[in-house]
């Protein structure tokens, strides 16, 4: 069985609404804000300097190691926002609650700014995609920068395979095959073995 | 949204995100390539890492434990390859780390991997790196066939 996740404009303004406002509580006294109830302090940045935590550790380590440590972040960040999104709805059948709690990954990246996306999800395959047709908020800030000769997303790949695999139960790694940081038309991030020839190792 | 802190290998984050296991084959041809560092006088334990840092392979008691040395192997040969570039001397050829209590060796085992080995003090580090240098090569037509 084969699913696909989109949102409508009126949907994405609606989720905008709902995550980067009505979840986000205000502490006056800290200045600083809490989202869903999490303890983790929550706040608004540029989506620049994420990639700037990029561009600067691969000057130094290289592209590899900075795109597995960003990835590692991301992932983190997507595991953790689907382990709050799935405490706030618990509904239905296990199986539905997982692809429901996937289905959500459109709602968060959209509702949070950081790009309206597309999510496919073949059962028998196992294979999944999230495609950002206008782009990830991060490969848009990348594509400001200059032109990039490799993709500019690892934080945004390593969040969407921490939300798929917690939602899930699955284990997928994902990569990033086209970003508007360097050229492509779109950000699209697709699930694929972890040991394969990549394109881009080969120098 | 939730943030989140970025660790390297950290304790808390899933194994599978930074040990991968190789198909069957290719991970006995990998042990059978190894096989020859643990009888070198010394050895300690060695990984086999994919570029940016996932463990493909490794001796140590605990994937936890290569984790975080295939996360810093595959920085400081990112590093040199910076460095290289940098200063106009080409590509690194093997790294090599003298520590108050240990050696590391590195090695890129193609385009795709790293071999890093930790040896004790006193070790033959001249005889280490011949190994070595023969075993990335295995390592690295091993990778190929996948």
């Amino acid at each position: 069985m084969k699913h696909r996740f989109a949102m409508s404009d009126e949907e994405s303004q609606a989720q905008f609404q709902l995550v980067s406002k009505d979840l986000l509580e205000h502490n006056v006294k800290q200045g600083v804000n809490y989202w869903a109830g999490s303890p983790y302090p929550t706040m608004l940045l540029w989506a620049g300097r994420v990639y700037d935590f990029l561009r600067v550790m691969e000057e130094i380590v290289g592209f590899y190691p900075a795109h597995r440590q960003s990835y590692l972040v991301g992932y983190r960040s997507g595991t953790d926002g689907a382990a709050v999104s799935e405490s706030i709805e618990t509904k239905g059948s296990k199986k539905a609650a997982r692809t429901r709690l996937l289905a959500s990954g459109t709602s968060i990246t959209a509702g949070a700014g950081w790009g309206r996306c597309i999510i496919e999800y073949d059962e028998d395959s196992g294979k999944a995609v999230w495609e950002f047709p206008e782009g990830t908020a991060i490969g848009l800030a990348a594509r400001l920068e200059g032109a990039r000769t490799k993709p500019a997303c690892p934080f945004i790949a390593g969040f969407v395979a921490g939300w798929t695999n917690r939602s899930l139960g699955v284990e997928l790694e994902f990569e990033e095959t086209k970003c508007v940081g360097r050229g492509d038309d779109r950000c699209f991030f697709e699930s694929v073995a972890f040991l394969h020839a990549k394109k881009e190792y080969v120098e | 949204m939730p943030a989140s802190v970025g660790r390297t290998a950290s304790i808390s984050d899933p194994v599978h995100v930074v040990v991968v296991k190789a198909p069957q084959g290719i991970e006995e041809r990998l042990r059978e390539a190894m096989e020859p560092l643990r009888k070198v006088h010394g050895f300690v334990s060695a990984a086999v890492t994919r570029r940016d840092g996932l463990v493909i392979h490794h001796t140590f008691p605990t994937a936890r434990a290569a984790a975080g040395l295939s996360a810093m192997a595959a920085a400081m040969v990112g590093a040199s390859r910076a460095t290289g570039a940098e200063l106009g001397i080409g590509l690194p050829e093997y790294g090599f780390f003298y520590f108050q209590d240990g050696i590391l060796v590195i090695k890129d085992a193609g385009p795709q991997a790293i071999l890093a080995c930790l040896l004790e003090l006193g070790s033959n580090i001249g005889y280490v790196i011949t190994r070595i240098s023969r075993i990335s090569e295995q390592v690295r037509e091993t990778l190929e066939d996948l």
